[in-house]
């Protein structure tokens, strides 16, 4: 694996990981919002 | 009684993104933008799915629409345009940021967002700027470049 190939792996990790982040952030607003 | 209603205060405010022109825009999520994306994802729940979905899911597009329908561009095609592919974390903050303001605040009375996010106050001039035509041709750029 090239150095380049790590650096690639390493930040669709970081995106994979806040997305989920950010999604889970989202779904607990949006229940508040709704009140549950 | 004197709060502002929603779209007042989410007009007021925004999230700058920096666009692959050059360009930083004020990403609002108004009602417009979720009628928008309630529309293209069956509901808000959909969406956040969607945003958090694994290695497989489809991020450009999900930023496409998100950038169109909260008026940034005048189509999802042109909002592919404006995605620069360096600053996909940056924009995941955004959107996160964006929709935590869209939120109304808590009854606890702690301010709306996590702090954590890209998000940058920017003046109500800036975010405004556009409204007069959501789906106009220029994005709302606060930093007049």
């Amino acid at each position: 694996m090239t150095l380049a190939q790590i650096v690639m792996l390493v930040e669709e990790t970081e995106i994979m990981a806040k997305r989920a982040e950010r999604a889970a952030e989202l779904k607990v607003a949006d229940m508040k919002r709704r009140g549950a | 009684m004197s709060e502002p209603t929603d779209n007042a205060r989410l007009v007021a405010e925004g999230v700058v993104v920096e666009l692959a022109n050059g360009a930083a825009a004020s990403l609002v999520i108004d009602a417009r933008a979720m009628s928008r994306i309630e529309d293209r994802y069956g509901s808000l729940q959909d969406y956040y799915e969607a945003l958090g979905a694994g290695p497989k899911g489809k991020l450009f597009g999900l930023f496409a629409f998100t950038f169109h329908a909260a008026g940034l561009a005048e189509s999802e095609d042109a909002a592919l345009d404006l995605i620069d592919s360096r600053r996909q974390l940056e924009y995941l903050d955004a959107i996160g940021a964006a929709f935590t303001e869209a939120m109304p605040p808590e009854p606890t009375g702690k301010s709306p967002g996590n702090g954590r996010a890209a998000r940058r106050g920017r003046s109500r001039g800036a975010a405004i700027s556009g409204s007069p035509s959501r789906s106009g041709t220029s994005p709302r750029t606060p930093s007049g470049e």
